[in-house]
């Protein structure tokens, strides 16, 4: 990682300021009682100085939309509230790595598309890498390069538009077609000319307003 | 049937953090339905279903099951949870007995049932969920699939025989054919144990998929409560509550914004793929 060696029992806190971790279960991983506390955990392990902690905080509370709980106990928020309280607190350590192990899993629609714009903007804008583990493959759509586990091996990578020409292989693994794709299958499978991988809505959605303008007189 | 009227409650009352989680709650649910329940972080979702079972009683409105009051003083509230029972999110979380068997066996032995009608119990509520009573009952539920420890939990509740079931984020962390299977076998056991079906589930297309009504909940109030199909033609007030619309709907109401002339009260991928196609049948 960053050339430290992740067996090099030293190196071990500055892997794990590179690399953060959001974890699946929010409970696990909340440690303070108050929530700007929580955030700003991670910073002061850090040994930053006082201010630059409060800018840090203000600013991962700030992304996440959690501000005005900032005072609130982590325990009594809701699921997804607290889910956004951990990604806070991971950002605040500014990492280079964000790993994100089934963390939209209790976020509702926007909560979800909140966090994945936001992962998105710090991987453009701070060219910070994401790892996103999912089970929403409509999330996995939106990766540039999607790795497939079964039984502890790699069995399936590629970008989505090649992974997601594989739907045998897919079921196979227990995955599926994310809608989208689904319904491009479909409306080829009926003769509709569809060309290209449309993997978003947006996509499918130009690429259908395309086939209906050339179609008309 | 169940019968809401009024409710609303606080969280720590009286204290510098109370926080409001249901303000004036009235819903009627007949027995048999197919309900999805739907709002943003934090809307009052969870809550809301914990005074159906009696695991939260309300600060202030009634609720009664089958017209009895289940919070009045003489209320039998075990059998109240045994009537209305509720899947918890991460379920399997909760499994603690040595063997599946024992663990399903948990609730019906609470009830005080005679042995071999728990033993009857257990092996049909793990049939209903399709794991086989004989290969499954001596297992330890620590060695399973997160899938079948989430079906185990099911056949523990099942056991209960409840004519209610409420699954809070039942398929949150199961792989997509595992959400797929379990949302089949919650529309099998609907048809076969004709019970009611409660859904919490963030996931607008599997809501479209199990469920023949939707309520909406925001900032602990019923904001919208209607049919399936017309809940989710209003698409723009369900994205102004943070909630949006299943992803084949969402691609027909973006063609009609564009002047494709398509319905937009549909959102199965069947639907979607045949009224674009009869729009756009290819020559
Ligand atoms: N034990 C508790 N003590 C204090 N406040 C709580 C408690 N549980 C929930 N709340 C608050 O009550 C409100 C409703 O929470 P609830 O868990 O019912 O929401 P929800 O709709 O289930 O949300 P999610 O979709 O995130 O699971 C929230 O503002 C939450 O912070
Ligand atoms: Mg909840």
């Amino acid at each position: 990682m960053d050339g430290l060696d992740t067996r090099d029992q030293p190196a071990v806190w500055q892997v794990r300021q590179r690399v953060g971790m959001v974890f699946q279960n929010p409970d696990n991983q909340l440690v303070a009682t108050v929530v700007e506390e929580d955030v700003a955990f991670g910073p002061e392990n850090l040994g930053l100085p006082p201010a630059e902690i409060r800018r840090r905080v203000e600013e991962a509370l700030r992304v996440v939309e959690m501000g005005e709980y900032r005072h609130h106990a982590p325990h009594l928020l809701s699921g997804g509230q607290k889910q956004r309280v951990a990604i806070a607190g991971i950002l605040a350590m500014r990492p280079m790595c964000l790993i994100l192990d089934e963390a939209t899993a209790m976020l509702d629609p926007q909560g979800r598309a909140e966090v994945l714009q936001t992962v998105a903007r710090l991987n453009r804008e701070e060219d910070i890498t994401i790892v996103h583990i999912t089970h929403a493959m409509e999330e996995a759509a939106l990766a540039r390069r999607i790795i497939a586990l079964a039984a502890g091996r790699i069995v399936l990578e590629g970008p989505p538009a090649e992974v997601f020409e594989q739907p045998e292989a897919l079921r196979r693994l227990r995955l599926a077609l994310p809608p989208v794709a689904a319904l491009v299958r479909g409306l080829r499978a009926a003769g509709l000319p569809l060309r290209g991988h449309p993997l978003t809505v947006d996509q499918l959605v130009d690429a259908l307003t395309g086939l209906a303008a050339a179609r008309r007189p | 049937m169940i019968e809401v009227r009024d409710v609303h409650h606080v969280y720590l009352r009286d204290s510098p953090l109370a926080a409001v989680a249901l303000r004036g709650i009235s819903l009627t649910i007949p027995d048999g339905e197919r309900i999805g329940l739907i709002g943003p972080t934090g809307s009052g979702k969870s809550t809301l279903v914990q005074t159906l079972n009696a695991l939260i009683r309300p600060t202030s409105g009634t609720v009664s099951v089958d017209g009895e009051d289940i919070f009045a003083p003489k209320a039998d509230r075990r059998r109240v949870r045994q009537k209305v029972a509720l899947l918890f999110q991460y379920a399997e979380q909760q499994l603690f007995e040595e063997t599946v068997a024992k663990d399903v066996a948990f609730g019906p032995r609470n009830l005080g049932l005679p042995e071999d009608e728990i033993a009857t119990r257990v092996h049909e509520a793990l049939q209903s969920v399709g794991l086989d009573p004989d290969r499954f009952g001596p297992r330890s539920p620590f060695t399973l699939s997160g899938g079948e420890m989430r079906r185990v939990a099911l056949a523990g509740v099942l056991a209960m025989s409840p004519k209610v079931l409420i699954l809070d984020e039942p398929t949150a962390g199961l792989d997509p054919q595992g959400k797929a299977e379990f949302l089949q076998l919650i529309l099998r056991l609907h048809a076969q144990r004709q019970l009611t079906v409660i859904l919490i589930n963030h996931s607008m297309d599997e809501i479209a998929q199990t469920t023949e009504r939707v309520i909406v909940l925001d900032a602990g109030r019923v904001v919208m409560d209607g049919p399936t199909r017309q809940i989710f033609a209003r698409a723009e007030e369900l994205e102004h509550l943070h909630l949006g619309i299943p992803q084949t709907a969402q691609i027909l109401h973006r063609l009609r914004a564009r002047g494709l002339p398509v319905r937009t009260d549909l959102f199965t991928l069947e639907e979607a793929r045949a009224e674009v196609l009869r729009v756009l049948r290819p020559a």
